[in-house]
């Protein structure tokens, strides 16, 4: 008897001690996200009172509406153009820094700088150093020969994507390094010398004995890279506003636009929505991959 | 059970009382939050300066300013109206003010007005909302005046232009080596809206008639885009991501030899690049094929936001609002950015022009450059440009209240139609059906909403 109750006690301490995070979450995530669900379903213009039902009226908008798509596609590109370049990079770094070098604490300390860096101010300075007139980028590349005339980083359409990619990339590179080099210095080393005693080459080394450590948190760190790139929205905006003519549009950039450009409250819900059901499709693969990880390991 | 009851108890009664003390503390003062977008140093600086004088004399109220980009005044504004967690002063351009006051959420600010003066502003400059004043003029910009360098067009034997021909063939003479003939902003801003303004009302058009419908896609319209098309050739490669300060900065590089633009560029130069600045010389904008040059001149004011958007304090808001537009604060704003900021009471007008003669390097300069910027006839702005005409060489407004044209330019549909030219190579007649359709769509909805 005296356990049963000592039991329900301790549910009830446990009960409170969570209840600030619950209201904290509940305040945070529950009623935005009703919020925004409640808004898609409904013509809300900005300082509208009435919020007039209209079903899902904003979803068919979405669809029959040009720029979503075009920001669908441009969001992909930015999406796997960022990604792929910074887990190709990001590898390739965090093998370098795994190596025993002179200077190597310097240089896994510069690395890591763009990371601590913030955005605003990284973005801002880029945004400098690409100006058609005014960057330091088109006067080395002119300087060097390698350019006749300016090159319009980010007025050009065809142009504008590779710009943000480049600062999406630089910006967030040190992250797969973080994450790669942490693996690379947990492989026991016992295994490379077995290898060497058995006279792998570098290359088989790696083919054999890395790259099957690495792949598992490779993959991981690949698709959290992808969720949030997805949803990456200050990059873009600030180096771009999601111009020229919508080239670099994103579907966040898009719901912003949408909410604060053309006060069409709704409309943005819904498109949030979308947005949000992919991102829920990559988390879901995310934890299915994180399963199979820890189950392998 | 017993222990952990206990502590919790102490810990709600710990937090009890921390709350009521900080209750206290804050009783008695009250905050106002002051939003702007005068970014630039010297601007900061007589705000900072004005704040503290005003705490001074009333140490019962806070400000808490808060300064934005230009180009990202707006989106804050409206986040913050939706929100509910509007600054109780916030900047306010002229095409906001109907749409903000007739969904009610600004102050009325007559008493306000009548205690500073109203016969004290410049012509035009208060405008009534439904019969109540709502907003406050602290400067004018004039974005219309042509600068250019004296040095190259001596070199090339060419005089100032008078016209657009003669604008487009001075700048295409110089437009050699590493020197971009002209300047043009053709990001999809507010920058280069109120620039196909400018130019639309130079060819004698408008962007709405006396009776609100949308005229936009007229010979005047294409007239201009067809004139910012050529003169985009002979401007810097990247214009398309233009907005206002790359048109002072890439003047100030030395590379381009026109800018039609603010007088903000002047100042800046003294301040930062006096060896470009001193060559530059300034005249009235070139008129276009209508034998007319329209300026395109921004009044900016200070509103106070209501309660139905967040504002809290709003009689104290008032208060320090009063403090900063008017009398010799006025005036000290005024010359922050001389002669870029005009201000709006012809009292304080002449109490700048007196007090600038030590501005952009003394001498001659501040009274040359200063009468050209502030020379404000033949101008218009977003706000009361529909249905004005030319009468006997005057140009007449119509009077109208425009509620449409705040949510076009928010919306960047001008600026659209010049990136639809420049960028994507359109037609200028295409683009002027475009953008025509895209504001009669955008009439449409708020007629809808309005039922």
């Amino acid at each position: 008897m005296r356990n049963l109750t000592s039991e329900t006690e301790n549910r009830a301490i446990a009960a409170l001690a969570l209840l600030p995070s619950f209201a904290i979450l509940l305040v945070l995530v529950a009623l935005p996200t009703f919020s925004v669900a409640l808004y898609s379903l409904q013509d809300v213009q900005m300082g509208e009172a009435a919020h007039p039902f209209v079903g899902f009226e904003n979803f068919l908008w979405a669809w029959n509406y040009a720029p979503f798509w075009n920001a669908l596609n441009n969001t992909l590109v930015w999406v796997f153009g960022s990604v792929s370049l910074e887990m190709v990079i990001g590898v390739a770094v965090a093998l370098m820094l795994n190596r025993n070098f002179v200077g190597r604490g310097i240089a896994r300390a510069v690395v890591f700088a763009p990371y601590l860096i913030p955005t605003v101010v990284a973005v801002l300075v880029w945004r400098y150093m690409f100006h058609d007139v005014l960057g330091v980028v088109n006067y080395f590349l002119l300087k060097a020969g390698l350019i006749e005339t300016p090159v319009n980083w980010l007025s050009s359409p065809r142009v504008a994507m590779t710009t943000v990619i480049i600062v999406g990339v630089w910006k967030f590179f040190p992250f797969v390094v973080l994450a790669i080099l942490g693996v690379l210095q947990a492989i026991p080393q016992d295994q490379y010398e077995a290898a060497k005693i058995d006279g792998a080459s570098e290359w088989q080394q790696f083919w054999r004995i890395t790259l099957p450590h690495l792949m598992p948190i490779f993959l991981l760190t690949a698709l959290l890279r992808s969720i949030w790139t997805f949803h990456k929205f200050d990059i873009i905006y600030l180096l771009t506003g999601g111009g020229p003519v919508g080239s670099t549009t994103t579907l966040p950039v898009l719901v912003y636009q949408k909410a604060f450009a053309d006060f069409e409250i709704g409309r943005a819900a819904a498109l949030a929505l979308i947005t949000a059901f992919v991102l829920t499709l990559l988390l879901l693969l995310y934890f299915y991959l994180s399963k199979q990880v820890e189950a392998r390991q | 059970m017993a222990i952990v009851s206990t502590r919790l108890f102490g810990l709600c009664l710990a937090s009890a009382l921390l709350a009521s003390a900080g209750t206290a503390m804050a009783q008695g003062v009250k905050v106002v939050r002051f939003l702007h977008n005068e970014t630039d140093p010297p601007s900061m600086a007589f705000f900072n300066k004005a704040i503290a004088d005003f705490e001074r004399l009333n140490p019962n109220i806070k400000i808490e300013m808060e300064s934005v980009s230009t180009d990202g005044r707006l989106q804050k504004v409206t986040a913050s109206m939706n929100a509910k967690t509007m600054p109780e002063v916030f900047k306010i351009l002229a095409e906001e003010r109907m749409q903000f006051a007739r969904k009610g959420y600004l102050v009325p600010l007559d008493n306000m007005v009548a205690s500073i003066g109203a016969n004290d502003y410049l012509d035009d400059l208060i405008v009534k909302v439904d019969g109540k004043i709502y907003d406050v003029p602290y400067t004018i910009n004039n974005f219309s005046v042509l600068f250019y360098r004296d040095d190259l067009l001596k070199a090339a034997n060419l005089t100032p232009p008078k016209n657009w021909n003669e604008l487009k063939a001075a700048a295409q003479a110089l437009n050699k080596g590493d020197v971009n003939g002209f300047v043009l902003p053709a990001g999809q801003n507010r920058a280069t809206s109120l620039y196909l303004a400018s130019l639309v009302w130079s060819a004698g058009g408008t962007f709405f008639d006396k009776d609100l419908k949308v005229t936009f896609n007229s010979p005047a319209t294409v007239a201009a885009l067809a004139f910012m098309k050529d003169m985009a050739a002979v401007s810097p490669k990247g214009i398309a991501a233009y907005s206002y300060g790359d048109m002072i900065n890439v003047y100030l590089t030395g590379k381009v030899a026109l800018d039609l633009y603010a007088p903000r560029l002047v100042a800046t130069g003294y301040d930062t690049v006096p060896a470009v600045a001193t060559q530059t010389k300034a005249v009235v904008m070139p008129v276009g094929p209508s034998g007319h040059a329209v300026k395109f001149i921004s009044p900016n004011s200070f509103a106070i936001a209501s309660p139905a958007v967040g504002a809290k304090n709003t009689a104290e808001a008032q208060k320090f609002l009063e403090f900063i537009v008017s009398g010799e604060r006025l005036r000290d704003l005024s010359l922050t950015v001389f002669p870029h900021m005009i201000p709006p009471l012809k009292s304080v007008q002449a109490m700048v022009i007196d007090a600038a003669k030590d501005k952009l390097g003394g001498g001659s300069n501040p009274a040359e450059l200063g009468k050209v910027s502030f020379d404000l006839s033949n101008s218009m702005s977003f706000e009361d440009e529909a249905g004005a005409s030319w009468v006997d060489g005057k140009l007449v407004k119509a009077g109208l209240d425009n509620p449409y044209i705040g949510a076009i330019v928010a919306r960047h549909i001008p600026a659209q139609v010049v990136q639809r030219v420049l960028i994507n190579g359109e037609a200028p007649a295409a683009a002027a059906a475009w953008g025509a359709q895209e504001m009669q769509k955008i009439v449409d909805d708020l007629k809808r909403s309005a039922r």
